[in-house]
């Protein structure tokens, strides 16, 4: 039975718990078993609250009527979440010991909806990276292949998701934090409009780019996340759930004319078209929209990340540099060599992108883009400055957030979705994204596509 | 002007050790090749008018990015 209820996706195991069919006490048992007996190989977890989680799941035993639409599912924030009475790192040395008092936003959210938090999950050093190898907690193996990256900085929420030690995450998007790591490990990773989400009590990176993400198994899983956690108020536009056999037909798809199918790699290209082909059997209209130029965009988001960064640690970075790492304390110094007037360029420069994408939603309701143009990077691959992607020296900072920060500069919601695809030794994922508000509207295309495009899961979680 | 060298760019180099204490080699170079790749990037586009963004409104909410998203 144990081994059942790790293997539930978070539809099936709230399904059951309301049915009674296993009660929150077992759920979270199973899950600390499990990562006991898996966690020291696959470092997901920073901090694992046994005591606290059993004693939540205790409490919602007696409470089965009052509970939320999560009652009783296991759920382990990122570690840059703060958490009364556990400690939060943000996955760094310098806030080691920091137990604060009071609950993030969202995890108070989180917990009004009946969810137990098991634990806090790893992530780049405070979540200014893509590969989550932790110098102080630890690297965080990728479930599919361990000598693979998970992504980043979300990466410990993605590899516990995908080998079933824990069933769902809040997580942060700053860059593509949560598509990433989704991408890596085969899961769906959302960025919510910008706001969607509250960034209280999240330990911050770059507080014009920050989201709030959720992570989880499926997509129809990460709906029922953002439905529990979402606010309702009049900014969000409603979906109807698509139906009928060609249930997308409503739906323009727009793919950059760009081309960037073909930077990326041929098994991601391969399995991104096949994946495009899938949304055009549901009935989708793929038409040519125009994006602003990536290295444009690159140079506002960088410019903006690194700067807004060495703000929050400038203290830390002149009185503490041999407690951060290499690759972050580079970024950072890098972030406060970057001038007043180049912030505001970037800034200016930021709002054009945001009108672009503006433009390209208007031509259609949704636009397909890779996550990333290879599959999970190789450990030594990922920290090194660059690497050759169909033949390119491509800097490693356009590999993993180059597709990505399109939707952070602009606030538009964006959402990986698992190909699927059959056979592949390592998964890919496509994203899509849509209007401000829009994120139902994701949502609904995302579960269409996964019920006709069952997902895989790695072999390590069969353990 | 080379943002990568200290040597060609010493007013940047003066700044990090300044404004962060002393760094070594590596570390400067390190932290000069990320300015660099910002800094070639930000050199590709022309400025956007002023009227572009107004300072005082960062994107801090989501009614302020809605509203620029919707046209409004």
């Amino acid at each position: 039975m144990a081994a059942e209820l790790v293997d539930y996706t978070l539809a099936q195991l709230t399904a059951a718990l309301r049915r009674r069919e296993c009660s929150p006490t077992e759920v979270v048992v199973a899950y600390l078993d499990r990562i006991d007996r898996l966690d020291g190989e696959l470092g997901t977890h920073v901090t694992v609250d046994a005591d606290g989680a059993r004693e939540a799941a205790g409490a919602l035993e007696s409470d089965m009527f009052r509970s939320g639409p999560l009652h009783g599912a296991p759920i382990a924030p990122k570690d840059l979440f703060a958490t009364r009475g556990v400690r939060t790192t943000g996955g760094s040395k310098i806030l080691a010991h920091w137990v604060p008092a009071r609950d993030a936003a969202t995890v108070a959210r989180l917990r009004a909806a009946g969810a137990v938090v098991t634990g806090k999950l790893n992530t780049h050093e405070f979540a200014f990276g893509g590969t989550t190898q932790n110098p102080w907690h630890g690297g965080t193996r990728n479930p599919w292949d361990f000598g693979r990256v998970p992504g980043g900085s979300s990466g410990g929420s993605a590899a516990a998701i995908a080998a079933s030690l824990t069933v769902a995450s809040i997580t942060t998007d700053t860059g593509g934090s949560s598509r990433i790591p989704a991408h890596c490990c085969g899961i769906a990773g959302l960025k919510p409009t910008h706001g969607c989400l509250s960034t209280d009590g999240v330990i911050p990176l770059s507080w014009t780019l920050d989201h709030v993400g959720l992570m989880a198994r499926t997509v129809e899983d990460t709906a029922l996340l953002y439905a529990a956690l979402a606010p309702s108020d009049g900014w969000r536009r409603p979906a109807a759930p698509p139906s009928g056999d060609r249930p997308l037909s409503a739906v323009r798809i727009g793919l950059p004319a760009a081309d960037f199918l073909a930077d990326c790699e041929p098994e991601v290209r391969g399995a991104l078209e096949e994946a495009l082909r899938t949304l055009e059997s549901l009935g989708a209209r793929v038409v040519a929209v125009s994006l602003p130029d990536l290295r444009i965009a690159e140079g506002a988001q960088w410019a903006i990340i690194t700067a807004e960064a060495a703000a929050f640690h400038r203290r830390w970075i002149r009185e503490r540099p041999g407690d951060y790492g290499g690759d972050v304390l580079a970024l950072l110094r890098a972030g406060a060599l970057v001038g007043a007037d180049e912030y505001l360029k970037a800034q200016q420069l930021r709002r054009t992108v945001a009108a672009g994408i503006t433009q390209a939603l208007r031509e259609a309701e949704l636009i397909f883009m890779p996550v990333m143009p290879v599959r999970a990077p190789p450990l030594d691959v990922a920290a090194s400055a660059s690497m050759p992607v169909n033949g390119v020296d491509t800097p490693m900072f356009t590999v993993f957030t180059g597709f990505c920060l399109y939707a952070n500069l602009s606030g538009v919601p964006a959402l990986a979705v698992p190909t699927g695809a059959t056979g592949a030794e390592l998964p890919v994922a496509f994203q899509l994204l849509a209007a401000p508000g829009c994120d139902d509207l994701l949502l609904e295309v995302g579960q269409a596509f996964e019920r006709v495009q069952p997902q895989q899961r790695p072999r390590s979680t069969h353990a | 002007m080379n943002a990568r060298d200290p040597g060609t760019n010493p007013d940047r180099a003066d700044r990090l050790i300044a404004a962060l204490g002393p760094a070594s080699r590596p570390e400067l170079d390190r932290a000069l090749d990320v300015l660099a790749f910002i800094l070639e990037r930000l050199a590709d586009a022309d400025a956007p008018g002023l009227d572009a963004i107004d300072p005082g409104q960062p994107y801090s909410s989501k009614r302020t990015i809605g509203d620029h998203l919707d046209g409004r």
